[in-house]
């Protein structure tokens, strides 16, 4: 008689069958956050992607022009609270955005017909940013419009921006920094960073905004077309600009200043742990938001004479 | 147990174990920090505090006050704290922007409390600080 002892049994013990369940479980665990960072990190590259091309589009101006575009600019009747993103219209594909504005005799930003200020921007819009197609920004509805609000501003420097004085960075009021200006190395500068939009509508719970950060159409005066490096990358403390959509917004906070003194718009991202940037080399980097605030803020300036080490 | 069954298990557990210590935690270690703010005796209506490194240039945080109260996550260390907070000022106007009259504010706490601040807190132990302020 063949006792079960001497054949070896066909199929599964219920041991088995438990530790494939479980290294079935475990995998599954692994891969479903890997699948969400994916979609991020699929986000994020784009908004590289976005941001390379803008770094070309300066630098074209600069071959075009001899110049880089100023950051904002302020005076006289024509187009006054103008900013780098409508010069630099002709070299991301908008030519013909650009022929219409220029054509259009008004005094104000914020008073360009609706048809031209309220076109979304795909290019100048992060992914990663559920707000955008986002308006606001640049005072709310004037002229029977809003103004398209996008994600990237330029590099004002390491301190409050000043229409006065000289800034520290790249773009300001009436800039013309050209690239033997940068006498940091292009390498060692920043250009263009991201900041986070208070949400897709004109206004938030605190009503609407003049010169958030993106607010290209009319929010130029408060410092909307650009960011200082005074603080980390997504800093805890709050933007301080002349009027706020939401003071609590996540990641963002607002102090509204009624003044146009010394606005501060600090880079901030959606991305995890930090925002990515183009230097002024045409180079784009991720910035940690953990970065040494030396470093970050010698970043920021085109002819500090500081020695960094960019991580 | 046959020793194929043990092996299979003792695999999950490794692998489990390493799937428990993960990749550790990012970013400086911060403890939560919280307190009361009052102006002239009572709770500060809104404002902003901002915990500063006291030696060098690094990292700060700013959390808001809401009806005298704050709460923030603070890297442990000696700080410099500073406080600011806006009002509106009584019949005045700005009109800065073309066709638009609006309330004008200012910062009205006193430059020893946020410019030159003397405010001080040593975060680490204690993570309840209360500041009271005065002025007009």
């Amino acid at each position: 008689m063949m006792t079960r002892s001497q054949s070896r049994p066909t199929g599964f013990t219920l041991i088995e069958l438990l530790v494939v369940i479980a290294i079935i479980a475990i995998l599954i665990a692994l891969l479903l956050p890997a699948v969400q960072q994916a979609r991020e990190a699929a986000r994020r590259s784009t908004c590289k992607s976005s941001l390379k091309q803008l770094g070309i589009a300066l630098h074209n101006y600069h071959d075009t022009h001899s110049v880089f575009p100023y950051g904002s600019f302020d005076s006289g009747g024509y187009h006054r609270r103008d900013t780098w993103m409508q010069q630099t219209l002709p070299f991301i594909e908008q030519g013909n955005m650009y022929e219409q504005y220029a054509d259009w005799n008004g005094q104000w930003v914020m008073d360009t017909p609706p048809a031209i200020k309220d076109l979304p921007i795909a290019l100048l819009q992060c992914a990663s940013d559920p707000a955008g197609p986002a308006l606001g920004g640049g005072g709310g509805t004037r002229s029977g419009g809003d103004g398209f609000q996008g994600n990237y501003v330029t590099c004002v420097g390491d301190g409050a921006h000043s229409w006065s004085s000289n800034n520290s960075g790249m773009f300001y009021a009436d800039s013309d920094t050209r690239i033997r200006d940068v006498v940091d190395g292009t390498s060692n500068t920043l250009m263009v960073s991201e900041v986070i939009i208070r949400g897709g509508s004109v206004s938030g719970p605190n009503g609407i905004s003049w010169g958030a950060g993106g607010g290209y159409w009319g929010g130029g005066r408060g410092g909307g077309f650009g960011f200082t490096t005074l603080e980390v990358p997504n800093t805890s403390l709050p933007d301080e600009i002349y009027a706020c959509k939401d003071v609590n917004f996540p990641r963002s906070p607002c102090s509204p200043q009624t003044n146009y003194t010394a606005p501060r718009i600090y880079a901030r991202s959606y991305h995890t742990g930090g925002v990515q940037a183009v230097l002024a080399d045409g180079s784009t980097k991720f910035v940690s938001e953990n970065i040494d605030l030396v470093t970050w803020r010698a970043m920021g300036t085109r002819q500090g004479g500081e020695v960094v080490e960019i991580p | 147990m046959s020793t194929h069954a043990l092996r299979c298990l003792l695999a999950t557990a490794s692998l489990s174990a390493l799937l428990a210590t993960g990749c550790g935690g990012d970013g400086p270690e911060v403890v939560p920090v919280s307190g009361n703010v009052t102006w002239n005796g009572d709770p500060m209506p809104s404002g902003t505090i901002v915990f500063r490194p006291a030696d060098g240039v690094a990292r700060s945080e700013a959390g808001q006050i809401e009806e005298g109260y704050y709460s923030l996550d603070v890297p442990p260390g000696a700080k410099t704290v500073e406080i600011t907070a806006r009002r509106v000022v009584e019949g005045k106007f700005d009109t800065s922007n073309p066709g638009e009259k609006v309330p004008l504010t200012e910062q009205y706490v006193p430059k020893e409390y946020n410019a030159e601040t003397t405010l001080e807190a040593d975060v680490g132990d204690t993570t309840s600080f209360d500041f009271s302020l005065e002025g007009s």
